[in-house]
């Protein structure tokens, strides 16, 4: 997506130039690349990967983590970002399992992601209201809503029991292709369009892009922010919803370093933390790279705790060829000035 | 008495063109004297070679009778010159006492900070300067007249002999400016020698006691302030004299009138501006930095709030609170720096120049992906926009076509009155002079255009009336016949501020 706003350059063939055209194809197909690497590699290395049972569950994780990824993406794009994901993750879940117990399914659902948004735009509102910066904000936020889920529940779990459609979220299969991915398809359809096709999404690109000119440009900045916000607030309550309907028991811990992996496979699959565009379609790719990882490390028995390490290690790597695109980039500016 | 400071024959040249012709100039201790000439008379270079930045291509530089020869502006320091420019070197975090002494802290034993003698000497000094801040306030709660005032605290404090002042009052209010002349008095009494360095006349024949006029890089006069008027020195700067005709208040050239402008006043930086634009008509702009032109243009625009006064589009009153609401009033600007405030980096040409547009104003709807494309093709065909494709990044653009997408989204706003900051900067000569013919075809086509600009000949070769600001007013507004370079630079730089005055 990126590639195709800002290819077919004017033909200079310096080496900076064919540095930024290659840092560039990185960007968008670098990660997709190093999925078929690391599928190749798992398939070949760690028996009983490549079997129906375990690329459905591989592909149900990379769900999950991916429909939080597009919102975060979007967030990213307009120079934003969204710590509270993990904590929201794990209120709306909680609030879906107990609302579960005196209502059925779809109002659960739909409670659920209201309060995904409310909170999403409560984030929104202190950033674009009271000019907080995200990372203040959301911080605390992130807090807070973690400090409530803990609350309702007493610590204890929730059961979700006797709700087999509730279930079929997460098991169900339309044409052999899990619903989970179905959900992960229809919500990338919908922020694609979103942040390509509508004067919104391209707002928002140039909120992260440069903020005075979208000042002195008259968007609305702080309508575009707090909407933004209450969006990944949305994608936050989706995944929590599909978490919840996967395992069947959830407490307030839920969602524990989930902000790490949104703001990372949104990096990996080629957003860059400065903000200006967003890539969903990497995210999404990102999201497959890191659950075949972990799914592949499953098999080979691997401890669980190397995930963190591994996980920040291919965010920094992603973040420093970011960083290398922009120095080329601003480099190749000045010399023509 | 010898000069503390004396420069002979100091030439520069800045591949191949040259900045200064050897030009001579004494300082001699507690006098102020007064640098002045147009933009590029070579004021800025001889400030950068005594202050150490640059070094001259041949000349000498004596200090107390010793030929000295700066490595850098650490050496000049210590020699005993500061010089104080529009950028601050404070560090906001840290307390005006702390600032004062910063990079020289007395110590005692221990390599301690002597912390009562910091206190002790800021005291003193600030004491000196008549300066009613406190020595522990942190300087980030400081205004920028304050500041300025820290900065000469500093220098006055280091014992320098001689500060060099680069336009100290541009950004200054009045009061602000009547204290600094308070204590540039101060100075005089110490036997500093201050160079000052101004664009406003009526300052320079407050405080100067001579005055040197550069043009072109050579040294026209140096005499005493006594002994010329002001019109002398106008006469030395533009290297001519300058009609004495009565300047006529221009009217407006269109037969409609678009906008309409009374009393406006921006705090800190403009009050009682008064014009009117009318529809087929290009208003220039003129004015010095400091001079309110800039507030005033983006004031129009709803950056900047004002105090007082009415700005009136077609007879109706506007609120031009923020940008949206000038562009739903008609109006659209060209941004000063399109850097900072115009191009979205990240976006396409297509993307950078249609935002404006009516049809992607509103978020909720898809975006109409034939009608953006019909509306790029018509202003690339408009405006000669030079992009390999719609698609392409827009900093891939050189700076002139990247102008031209800025110019471009100020049209498909569908706005009528247009403010035109700096059009040209940065871009090339013959992308410049497109601009320029393209800024006369609008105006023919019936848009009224606000073109506000530093480069006098490009406000000469568009304007039908040009207003000239100088001080935060409205100092003489130009019929076409009257719109000179030469009276333009006169009016901005004062010359209607004194002859106002008794």
């Amino acid at each position: 997506m990126n590639a195709a706003s800002s290819s077919g350059g004017e033909g200079r063939r310096s080496g900076a130039a064919s540095s930024v055209r290659f840092l560039q194809y990185f960007e968008s197909f670098g990660v997709l690349l190093l999925l078929v690497l690391v599928v190749l590699v798992a398939s070949t290395v760690a028996r009983g990967f490549f079997t129906y049972t375990n690329i459905t569950n591989t592909i149900i994780i990379a769900s999950i983590t991916a429909v939080t990824g597009f919102g975060m993406t979007f967030a990213i794009a307009m120079g934003g970002f969204d710590l509270s994901v993990g904590s929201v993750q794990a209120l709306t879940a909680i609030a879906s399992a107990m609302l579960l117990e005196v209502t059925s399914v779809p109002l659960a659902i739909l409670g659920a992601l209201v309060l995904g948004v409310a909170l999403g735009a409560l984030n929104g509102t202190l950033v674009s209201r009271l000019r907080m910066p995200a990372f203040v904000a959301t911080f605390g936020m992130m807090s807070i809503v973690r400090g409530v889920a803990l609350l309702v529940t007493r610590g204890q779990s929730v059961m979700i029991t006797g709700r087999p459609g509730y279930a079929a979220l997460n098991n169900g299969k339309v044409l052999a292709v899990p619903v989970p991915f179905i959900i992960v398809l229809v919500v990338f359809a919908f922020l694609y369009v979103l942040l390509r096709h509508t004067p919104f999404g391209r707002h928002a690109c140039a909120i992260g892009g440069n903020r005075r000119a979208a000042i002195a440009t008259g968007i609305h900045i702080e309508t575009t922010t707090v909407l933004v916000f209450a969006l990944v607030g949305l994608t936050a309550a989706v995944s929590g919803v599909m978490l919840s309907s996967q395992l069947l028991i959830v407490d307030g811990t839920l969602g524990t370093g989930f902000e790490l992996q949104t703001i990372a496979i949104s990096v990996l699959g080629g957003t860059s933390l400065a903000g200006g565009s967003g890539n969903l379609l990497g995210t999404l790719i990102a999201s497959l790279l890191l659950a075949t990882i972990s799914s592949a490390l499953n098999i080979l028995k691997v401890e669980a705790f190397y995930q963190y390490l591994y996980l920040g290690l291919l965010l920094v790597l992603a973040l420093y060829l970011d960083t290398l695109r922009r120095t080329f980039i601003a480099n190749s500016i000045l010399r023509r000035r | 008495m010898d000069p503390v400071l004396r420069v002979t024959h100091i030439s520069k040249q800045f591949s191949g063109v040259q900045a200064l012709k050897e030009v001579d100039l004494d300082l001699f201790p507690g006098e102020v004297h007064a640098l002045m000439g147009e933009n590029g008379a070579g004021k800025s270079t001889l400030i950068n070679i005594i202050s150490g930045l640059i070094r001259p291509t041949s000349g000498t530089i004596e200090l107390r009778g010793e030929r000295v020869q700066f490595q850098g502006a650490l050496d000049a320091k210590r020699a005993g010159i500061s010089t104080i420019t529009q950028e601050f070197n404070l560090v906001p975090q840290l307390s005006v006492a702390e600032n004062i002494f910063l990079g020289r802290e007395p110590t005692g034993p221990g390599g301690l900070i002597d912390w009562k003698r910091v206190r002790e000497q800021a005291a003193a000094t600030l004491t000196e300067l008549g300066l009613d801040v406190s020595m522990n306030q942190r300087v980030e709660y400081l205004d920028v007249g304050d500041r300025q005032l820290i900065e000469i605290a500093k220098a006055l404090s280091a014992e320098f002999g001689v500060i060099m002042m680069d336009e100290p009052t541009a950004a200054l209010n009045g009061a602000e400016v009547d204290r600094l002349f308070q204590i540039i008095a101060t100075l005089k009494q110490r036997g500093v020698a201050v160079l000052y360095v101004s664009h406003r006349l009526n300052e320079v024949f407050r405080i100067a006691d001579r005055i040197t006029v550069f043009r072109d890089g050579s040294r026209v006069n140096t005499c005493p302030i006594s002994s010329v008027s002001a019109d002398d020195v106008v006469t030395m700067m533009l290297g001519r004299e300058l009609a004495k005709a009565p300047l006529m208040q221009g009217e407006a050239t269109g037969k409609r009138e678009a906008l309409s402008v009374r009393g406006l006043a921006i705090p800190g930086a403009a009050h009682d501006i008064s014009f009117d634009l009318s529809y087929g008509e290009v208003l220039g702009c003129a004015g010095l930095i400091g001079s309110g032109r800039f507030e005033l243009t983006r004031a129009l625009f709803g950056l900047e709030s004002r105090s007082a006064g009415t700005v009136a589009v077609r007879g109706e009153p506007v609120g031009l609170h923020n940008p949206r609401e000038a562009i739903r009033a008609g109006i659209s600007m060209l941004a000063e720096d399109r850097k900072s405030e115009g191009i979205f980096p990240d976006l396409a040409v297509l993307e950078n120049l249609v935002v404006n547009a009516p049809g992607a104003r509103s978020g909720w709807r898809f975006i109409d992906g034939r009608r953006e494309r019909h509306e790029y093709e018509e202003m690339r065909g408009t405006l000669s926009i030079r992009a390999q494709s719609p698609r392409q990044s827009i900093v891939k653009l050189s700076g002139g076509n990247q102008q031209k997408v800025m110019l471009g989204r100020a049209l498909v706003s569908g706005s009528r009155i247009l403010v035109l900051n700096e059009p040209t900067r940065g871009v090339d000569v013959g992308t410049k002079m497109e601009i320029h013919a393209l800024i006369r075809r609008l105006a023919q086509d019936g848009y009224a255009i606000l073109v506000s600009s530093s480069d006098v000949p490009e406000l000469v070769a568009v304007s039908d009336r040009c207003l000239v600001m100088s001080a935060g007013r409205i100092v003489g507004i130009l019929a076409k016949a009257q719109i000179t370079e030469a009276q333009i630079t006169a009016l901005a730089i004062g010359r209607g501020l004194m002859e106002a005055r008794p």
